[in-house]
C-alpha cells in the first residue's frame, strides 16, 4: 500500500509551481477552447490569419489580436455570434477560402464559443499543441528507453551492460521529435528477449553478497531472505516491494532451495527476476483517484525527478527523502533537486536532450554526394555533432549563459577537421617531443636557413637555394615560385635511427597553392632523384601520396599510399604519416585517419647519403607551391590521440574573428539539415518547427512543388523569391523561407562561400517574420539574424517546451499552456539558464501532479 | 489449417539457403459466427503496401498498364479502383505521410510515430483473439523491405487500437527469420536444473506483469494495454524458451546477412541511396518469402508487408525484365541527371503528367507490382491447399494498397483520391475476379471489410454512419 501524505498542496504552493491558478484549474469554458475551438482555429484558420499573414487584418494567432476590430466590425464579439465576423463568415462557408467548409459540429461548436464570452485559456493559440490530438498526449506507462535502462543498471548494480545492450536491445523510434516519447516505447518480443539475457548477464558480473549487504539492514543469510529481497527490490524496484512481488520474489528463493541452491544462487535467480520485472523496467504510477489534488506519492515524485533531472533512478538520498516524506515538503525538494541538478549526470541528461532534439543521430548516417562535397568523411560528422554538445555544455553549464545565447554565442567547440572545414585559425601543437629526429617551425622570418628545432645536438637545418622564390611570414614559409630547399648535410642521423626503431612519422603542417599540382609534387622527399628515394610526401593532383622504402619494396617506394582524391585545397591542412614495425602505413589528415594500407619489409635498406629537400625533387623537376607552417620527423609512430592532440584537439574556438560562425543555425550539424542543395526550404521549416515553434499547412491545389535544384542566373534564394512572388505559394513559404535567407553562404555540408558552385552570388540579408508578431525584423548578415533569434521570446518559450517535452515524455497538448506558461516564467526570472528551466520544470504541476484517471 | 499429405519439410528447404524445421501448429478455432461458417480455416488479414503508388489515370489502364503483373492472379483478386483517403490529410503534414498512415487504417497520423487508429489487420486480430493470440505464435509479424524512414508511418502497415505500432519491424530477412523461427539466443540450457530455475524466474516475471493487466491494476486503460503487450510477449517468450516440441523442431539455419543498408544508413538524411534492381530483388525474395513461410507454417496470422517506403527515395539502377522480356534499363540518376534526392525515382512522381509517357513511373509501378503478385503467388502454392480446397492467399484478407493516387504533392485532395487497392477473398467473403470501381472512400471499404470479417468494431468517428460497400462483397 502507497502510504499518503497530508501535508502536500497548501505547503508547496508557496513555492512551487502555478500555485493558486494550479488549485483552481483551468474552468469548463477554457477547457472547451483548449478541446473544441483551438484545434479548430489552429487547422482550419490560422493559415490566412495568423500574424504573419493577418488576411482582412484578422490575426487569430494572438487573443489581443482577435479581439480587435476589423472594416466591417468586431471579430469577435463576446456573447454575440451573430454579430461577430468571424462567425458570419464561417456560417456563409465565405471562410475558409478554398478550403472544405468546417463541419456543421465545428460550427456549432464556435457559435457556442461565442455565445458563450469567447473565452481563451491563453494569450495565444499555439498550432503545434492545438492541432494534436489530445490523445496524442495522454499519460501513458512509461519503459525505460534504453539509455535510462543502461544508466538505470549501472546505477543500481555497478555493471556497464552498454556494450551487450547495443547487439540486443532494440533501437527506439523517433517519435513527435524526440526518442523517448511514451507511447512510441512499444515492447516486443526483442525487447522480452534482450531483458531476459542482460539480466542474466548482469547477474554474472554482479557481486551478489555484497550487493545484498549493501541494500539490506542487518545480516544477510538465509534466515533473513524475505529481508534481504525486500532490500535488494526496494533498491531495484526504486519504492518498496508490494506484496504480490514479494510472493513472487520468495518463490523463485524456494524453487532455488528445493534445488538445494546456495544463498548467492537465490541472490542471483531473485535479481534476474527483478531486473525484468515492470517495476524495474517501466516506470509505473499509481494515477490520483478522481476528486483528488492529482500530487503523486513520493516513490513516484522521486524518480519522476531523477529521470527528469538526470535520466537515471533515484540515489539513496532521494530515496530515503521519499521514505520519510520529506520529499513532499518545499524545502527538502528544493534542495533535492538543486543537488540533483548540480550532478554531472543533469549535464548528461541535457546532452541527451540536445541530441535528440537537434536529432544529432542523423549525422552519422549522412552521405552527401561525394563530387560534390569529397571532404565530407565520418569525422567531419562526428565533429559536427561534437561541436553541439561541446557548444551546448560550454554555454547552458559552463558559462551558464540564458539558451537563447546558444543562437548568437561567439565561440564554438570544433575538432580538428571542422576547425579545418570552417576554416577556423588553427595552429600547430606539439605535444610531446619525444622520437623527434628535426622540427621546422618555419619562425626564422629571414634568411635561408632554416632551422632543425628538434633539440638534437646534431641539427639537420635546411638551406634555401632561391630566396627570391620565397616569402617569410609570422611563423610560415611560401614557395612562391619553383625552387627547392635542401638539408645541408645527409640525414644520416635521421635514417639509423628509423633503421633501429623501425617506425616513422612524418607530420607536415602546410597549405598548397595549387590543388592540381602533381608529380608528385614534392612536399617533403628524403631522395636522389625520381626513382630513388627513402621516403617522400607529395601531392599528385587532389590527394596527398606517401612513399616509403623498404626491403621489400622497390627503391622508388612504389606504389605508395594516398589519401582520397580531392582533399587538397588551398587550406591550412595538418597532414601526418605513419608506419609501425607491423608494417601499417596510415595517412591523417587534420587529426582523421583517411587511409591506411600494408608496407611490407623493413628500413634496412634506406640510403644514409641522402638530403631531405622540401618543395622540388634533387632532380629540380618536381616542384611543390604552397606554405609549410611545420614540419616534424620522428622515430616513433604517433598515436592516434596524440595526433589528434597535435592538430589541434577538441577545443573551444571563439569566433569574435569570424563574424559568418556564432551559434547553433550556423553550425554544420544544423546546416546539413538542407541535403545537398542548402534547401530553403528545409532549413527554413526547421528553424519554424524547431526553434520558433510554429507550423504551416500542406500546398495548396494546383502547385507544382517539384523541387528545382539551383543552377547557373538561379540561386536558392531566387527560387525562394520566386516561390514568394508566387501567390498561391507565398502565404506559407513566406513564413519560413526566409527564415533560411541569412544561411544562404553556408553550402550543403556547413561550408561557408560567397557564391554557390553554379557561380551565383549567394547574400546572407533579409527580414524575420516571427510568429506572433506583426512587423518583420530586418537584418543584414546572418550574424544579425542570430541576434535576433537569441532576444526573441518566441525562441526562449520554443526550449521552455521542447525541454518540457522531454522531460516529460510526451507531446504537449493545449491544456498544458498554462503550467508551460508558468514554468517559462519562472525559468526566465531566474535567468533562462539550463538550469533554471530544469528546475522550473522539475517544480512544476506537470512533475508534481498526476492527472486522476477513474478505475477502469 | 494447411493439409499436411504432403511433407512439409521437404516443402520448407529450398528457399534460399532456408532449411526450416518443423514448427509447431496449434489448431485455432475463430470465434465468431463468421469465423465458425469458415469451418476450420484460420481467420488471417495481411496488409501488403508498396510505395509511391500509381496514379488514377494508370490504374484505368487495367491490365495492359502498370497492373500487368497481377494480371495472372486477377481471378484471385478484385482490383478496387476510386478509393479515397481524403479523411486522411492532415493540414501541415507530407501527404506521404498522411497517404502512407490512411492505408489500411483509413485515418490521418495522430502524431509522427502513431496512425488515427488501428489497422484493419488488427481489428480483424483483436475480434478473433480478444484474448492474444496463441503464445507459440507470432502475434502480429510486421516486415519489410525499405530505406526511408524519418517517420514510422512510412513503412509500418499494422497499428493497434491506440494507434501505436503493433510490432517491431523486422527489416532484414535474419530478423524475421529470428523473430519467427529464430531460438531464444542465451536460454539453450542442457542443464535440466538450470531450466527449472529460469522458469522459476520467468514466472515470477509473468507474475508481476500479470498483476498490471488484472483487476488489482492502478494502470489506466493505455499503461494496462502496454503492460498486457509485454506479458504477451513473455509468454510467448517462455513457449519458444522452454517447449520441448519447441526446441526440438527449431533448426539453426538462418538466412544470409543482407547485403542491403538498413538501419540509419539507409536513410541519409532522405538524400536516398544507390541500389541496383539485382540487389533490392534478391533481399525482397528472401524477405517476402520468409514471410510467406511463417504464413505457411501458421506461425503467423496477421500483420503487414511493405515492398519500398511511402515517398522512398532510391536511385534505381539495372535492367527491368518481366516474363523474360526486358521491359526498361533502370538508371534513375542517370535519367534525371542528377544526385541526392534529386536523382531518386521519387521525382518520377512528382513529374508526373497525364499528358507525358512517364516512362520511368511505369516502369517502377510495374516492378514494384511485380514483386507485390511474387508474394502473394507464394501464398497461392496449391502444396498448400487448406480443408476448404483454397490456398492460403485465396483464404486470407490480403489488402494491397500504397500511399496515393497522385504523386504530384499539389493537391492533396488529389493526391488521396484514387488510391490503388486489391483484395483477395477472404474465404469467399468478397468478390474477386476483376476491377472494380468502388467509387467510395476507404474507411467505407474497410469497415465493409471488417463487417464481413465479423468485426463489430468500425473504423473511424463513433458518430459517423457508415456507408456499406456491397459491390465488394460476395
Amino acid at each position: 500500500m502507497l502510504r499518503s501524505y497530508p501535508l502536500i498542496g497548501a505547503a508547496i504552493a508557496p513555492w512551487t509551481a502555478t500555485a493558486a491558478a494550479a488549485e483552481a484549474g483551468p474552468s469548463a469554458a477554457e477547457r472547451f477552447f483548449d478541446e473544441r475551438i483551438a484545434p479548430i482555429l489552429s487547422r482550419h484558420c490560422l493559415e490566412c490569419h495568423d500574424t504573419a499573414l493577418s488576411k482582412g487584418d484578422l490575426d487569430l494567432s494572438l487573443k489581443i489580436h482577435a479581439m480587435a476590430a476589423g472594416e466591417d466590425g468586431p471579430f469577435i464579439v463576446p456573447g454575440d455570434a451573430e454579430n461577430s465576423v468571424l462567425w458570419k463568415e464561417i456560417e456563409s462557408d465565405n471562410m475558409p477560402e478554398d478550403r472544405p467548409a468546417l463541419s456543421a459540429e465545428q460550427k456549432a461548436d464556435l457559435k457556442k464559443w461565442i455565445n458563450e464570452g469567447a473565452i481563451w485559456s491563453s494569450d495565444e493559440l499555439d498550432p503545434m499543441a492545438h492541432t494534436r490530438d489530445p490523445r496524442a498526449a495522454r499519460n501513458w506507462v512509461q519503459r525505460l528507453t534504453n539509455q535510462e535502462y543502461l544508466r538505470t543498471v549501472k546505477a543500481a548494480t555497478g555493471v556497464d551492460i552498454s556494450r551487450e545492450a547495443a547487439a540486443t536491445l532494440p533501437a527506439e523510434l523517433r517519435a513527435d521529435g524526440f526518442s523517448n516519447t511514451a507511447y512510441s516505447l512499444t515492447i516486443d518480443m526483442g525487447h522480452v528477449t534482450a531483458y531476459a539475457s542482460l539480466a542474466a548477464r548482469i547477474v554474472k558480473q554482479m557481486d551478489l553478497m555484497a550487493f545484498a549487504r549493501a541494500h539490506t539492514a542487518g545480516e544477510v543469510n538465509d534466515a533473513r531472505l524475505d529481508h534481504v529481497i525486500a532490500g535488494m527490490g526496494r533498491w531495484l524496484a526504486r519504492r518498496p516491494l508490494k506484496s504480490h512481488e514479494l510472493a513472487a520474489y520468495q518463490k523463485i528463493a524456494a524453487s532455488v532451495k528445493a534445488e538445494n541452491g546456495t544463498l548467492p544462487e537465490i541472490l542471483g535467480h531473485v535479481v534476474e527476476a527483478m531486473l525484468q520485472s515492470p517495476a524495474f523496467l517501466y516506470r509505473i504510477e499509481t494515477p490520483p483517484a478522481p476528486g483528488s489534488d492529482g500530487r503523486v506519492a513520493p516513490y513516484e515524485l522521486a524518480s519522476r525527478l531523477s529521470y527528469a533531472i538526470q535520466g537515471g533512478p533515484p540515489d539513496a538520498g532521494l530515496l530515503l527523502a521519499a521514505e520519510t516524506g520529506a520529499l513532499l515538503e518545499p524545502d527538502t525538494l528544493k534542495a533535492q533537486v538543486a543537488r540533483m541538478v548540480d550532478d554531472p549526470r543533469c549535464i548528461s541528461r541535457s546532452m541527451e536532450f540536445v541530441a535528440q532534439w537537434l536529432n544529432l543521430g542523423r549525422l552519422a548516417n549522412l552521405r552527401p554526394n561525394p563530387e560534390k562535397f569529397p571532404l565530407w568523411t565520418a569525422g567531419l560528422a562526428e565533429g559536427m555533432k561534437e561541436e553541439t554538445l561541446g557548444f551546448f555544455e560550454e554555454i547552458a553549464w559552463k558559462r551558464q549563459l540564458p539558451l537563447t545565447r546558444l543562437f548568437n554565442a561567439r565561440v564554438t567547440v570544433a575538432t580538428p577537421r571542422l576547425a579545418a572545414h570552417y576554416q577556423l585559425p588553427r595552429h600547430p601543437a606539439l605535444t610531446k617531443r619525444d622520437g623527434l629526429l628535426a622540427l621546422y617551425e618555419f619562425d626564422e622570418g629571414e634568411g635561408t636557413i632554416i632551422r632543425d628545432r628538434s633539440g638534437h645536438e646534431d641539427p639537420l637545418d635546411l638551406e634555401i637555394s632561391d630566396p627570391s622564390k620565397i616569402r617569410w611570414e609570422s611563423g610560415t614559409l611560401t614557395l612562391r615560385e619553383k625552387t627547392s630547399i635542401r638539408s645541408a648535410k645527409p640525414f644520416s642521423r635521421a635514417v639509423a635511427a628509423w633503421k633501429k626503431s623501425q617506425e616513422l612519422t612524418l607530420e607536415a603542417w602546410v597549405e598548397s597553392a595549387d590543388p592540381k599540382q602533381s608529380g608528385p609534387a614534392r612536399l617533403v622527399t628524403l631522395s636522389s632523384g625520381s626513382g630513388e628515394r627513402n621516403l617522400t610526401l607529395g601531392q599528385d593532383g587532389g590527394r596527398y601520396e606517401m612513399r616509403v622504402r623498404t626491403s621489400e619494396i622497390g627503391n622508388n617506394g612504389s606504389p605508395g599510399l594516398q589519401t582520397p582524391d580531392r582533399i587538397v585545397t588551398p587550406r591550412l591542412n595538418h597532414l601526418v604519416y605513419t608506419r609501425n614495425r607491423e608494417r601499417e602505413g596510415r595517412f591523417y589528415l587534420d587529426g582523421e585517419l583517411i587511409a591506411t594500407t600494408s608496407v611490407a619489409g623493413n628500413f634496412n635498406n634506406w640510403n644514409d647519403g641522402f638530403h631531405l629537400l622540401l618543395g622540388n625533387e634533387t632532380t629540380g623537376d618536381r616542384p611543390w607551391r604552397g606554405t609549410y607552417h611545420r614540419v616534424a620527423l620522428y622515430d616513433r609512430v604517433l598515436p592516434p590521440d596524440e595526433i589528434f592532440a597535435n592538430a589541434g584537439g577538441r577545443r573551444l574556438y571563439d569566433l569574435a574573428d569570424v563574424p559568418e560562425r556564432g551559434g547553433l543555425l550556423t553550425q554544420g550539424s544544423l546546416l546539413t539539415i538542407g541535403g545537398d542543395e542548402a534547401s530553403m526550404v528545409t532549413r527554413g521549416l526547421f528553424v519554424l518547427h524547431d526553434v520558433l515553434h510554429s507550423a504551416v499547412g500542406s500546398p495548396p491545389p494546383g502547385v507544382d512543388t517539384t523541387p528545382e535544384p539551383p543552377k547557373p542566373g538561379l540561386s536558392q534564394r531566387g527560387m525562394a523569391i520566386k516561390r514568394l512572388e508566387t501567390k498561391s505559394c507565398a502565404g506559407c513559404h513566406s513564413k519560413f523561407e526566409p527564415l533560411a535567407f541569412g544561411l544562404e553562404k553556408f553550402d550543403g555540408i556547413g561550408g561557408y562561400s560567397s557564391k554557390d558552385r553554379h557561380g551565383n552570388d549567394l547574400r546572407e540579408d533579409g527580414t524575420l517574420q516571427l510568429p506572433g508578431q506583426r512587423d518583420p525584423l530586418p537584418f543584414k548578415t546572418s550574424s544579425e539574424l542570430m541576434d535576433l533569434l537569441a532576444n526573441s521570446d518566441r525562441v526562449s518559450r520554443n526550449f521552455t517546451r521542447k525541454l518540457i517535452q522531454f522531460t516529460l515524455g510526451r507531446p504537449l497538448s493545449g491544456s498544458d499552456a498554462r503550467a508551460i506558461h508558468d514554468i517559462h516564467r519562472r525559468a526566465m526570472e531566474s535567468g533562462g539558464t539550463y538550469r533554471s528551466l530544469i528546475t522550473a520544470i522539475a517544480t512544476s504541476d506537470l512533475l508534481l501532479t498526476s492527472e486522476p484517471v477513474a478505475a477502469p | 489449417m494447411t493439409t499436411r499429405h504432403i511433407p512439409r519439410r521437404t516443402l520448407l528447404k529450398g528457399l534460399g539457403t532456408l532449411a526450416i524445421g518443423l514448427p509447431f501448429l496449434e489448431e485455432m478455432q475463430a470465434a465468431t459466427p463468421a469465423g465458425q461458417a469458415a469451418a476450420a480455416v484460420p481467420v488471417r488479414a495481411f496488409n501488403v503496401f508498396f510505395g509511391l503508388g500509381i496514379p488514377t489515370p494508370l490504374q484505368e489502364e487495367g491490365f495492359d498498364g502498370v497492373l500487368e503483373p497481377l494480371k495472372e492472379l486477377s481471378d484471385k483478386l478484385m482490383i478496387l479502383r476510386h478509393v479515397d483517403h481524403v479523411r486522411g490529410d492532415r493540414p501541415g503534414d507530407n501527404a506521404h505521410y498522411d497517404g502512407s498512415t490512411a492505408a489500411f487504417t483509413a485515418e490521418p497520423p495522430n502524431g509522427t510515430a502513431r496512425s488515427g487508429g488501428p489497422s484493419i489487420d488488427q481489428v480483424v486480430r483483436a475480434t478473433h483473439y480478444p484474448k492474444g493470440m496463441p503464445p507459440d505464435m507470432v502475434s502480429t509479424l510486421v516486415a519489410g523491405t525499405f530505406f526511408r524512414r524519418d517517420r514510422v508511418s512510412r513503412y509500418t502497415k499494422s497499428f493497434n487500437a491506440d494507434g501505436t505500432v503493433a510490432a517491431t519491424m523486422m527489416e532484414q530477412p535474419r530478423e524475421l527469420f529470428d523473430r519467427v523461427f529464430g531460438t531464444m539466443p542465451g536460454l539453450d540450457i542442457g542443464d535440466p536444473r538450470q531450466q527449472r530455475l529460469k522458469r522459476s524466474v520467468l514466472d515470477s516475471v509473468m507474475d508481476q506483469y500479470q498483476f498490471y493487466t488484472g483487476p488489482r491494476s492502478p494502470l489506466g486503460t493505455a499503461s494496462r494495454g502496454r503492460v498486457n503487450e509485454h506479458l504477451e510477449r513473455i509468454r510467448e517468450f517462455e513457449k519458444r524458451a522452454f517447449s520441448p516440441e519447441a526446441r526440438r523442431y527449431r533448426t539453426p539455419d538462418q538466412p544470409p546477412d543482407s547485403k542491403l543498408p538498413h538501419g540509419g544508413s539507409a536513410d541519409p538524411g532522405g538524400e536516398g541511396i544507390d541500389i541496383t534492381l539485382a540487389g533490392l530483388t534478391e533481399e525482397w525474395h528472401l524477405m517476402a518469402g520468409l514471410y510467406a513461410l511463417a504464413i505457411q507454417c501458421d506461425r503467423v496470422r496477421f500483420g503487414s508487408l511493405n515492398f519500398l517506403a511511402a515517398g522512398e527515395r532510391i536511385r534505381l539502377k539495372g535492367d527491368y525484365l518481366f516474363n523474360g522480356e526486358k521491359r526498361f534499363h533502370f538508371d534513375d540518376a542517370a535519367q534525371r541527371k542528377s544526385s541526392g534526392a534529386n536523382g531518386c525515382s521519387h521525382e518520377w512522381w512528382h513529374n508526373f503528367s497525364e499528358d507525358a509517357r512517364n516512362e520511368q513511373l511505369r516502369a517502377h509501378a510495374h516492378m514494384k507490382l511485380r514483386e507485390v503478385a511474387w508474394f502473394l503467388k507464394q501464398l497461392d502454392d496449391p502444396a498448400f491447399t487448406e480443408p476448404n480446397g483454397r490456398t492460403l492467399l485465396e483464404n486470407s484478407m490480403i489488402t494491397i494498397s500504397t500511399e496515393s493516387g497522385d504523386g504530384r504533392h499539389n493537391d492533396p485532395k488529389r493526391e488521396l483520391s484514387g488510391i490503388f487497392h486489391a483484395i483477395t477473398g477472404a474465404n469467399g467473403r468478397f468478390k474477386t475476379g476483376g476491377i472494380l470501381d468502388v467509387k467510395a472512400e476507404g474507411i467505407d471499404v474497410y469497415n465493409t471489410m471488417l463487417g464481413a470479417m465479423g468485426c463489430p468494431k468500425k473504423l473511424g468517428p463513433a458518430q459517423r454512419e457508415s456507408r456499406t460497400v456491397g459491390s465488394i462483397l460476395v
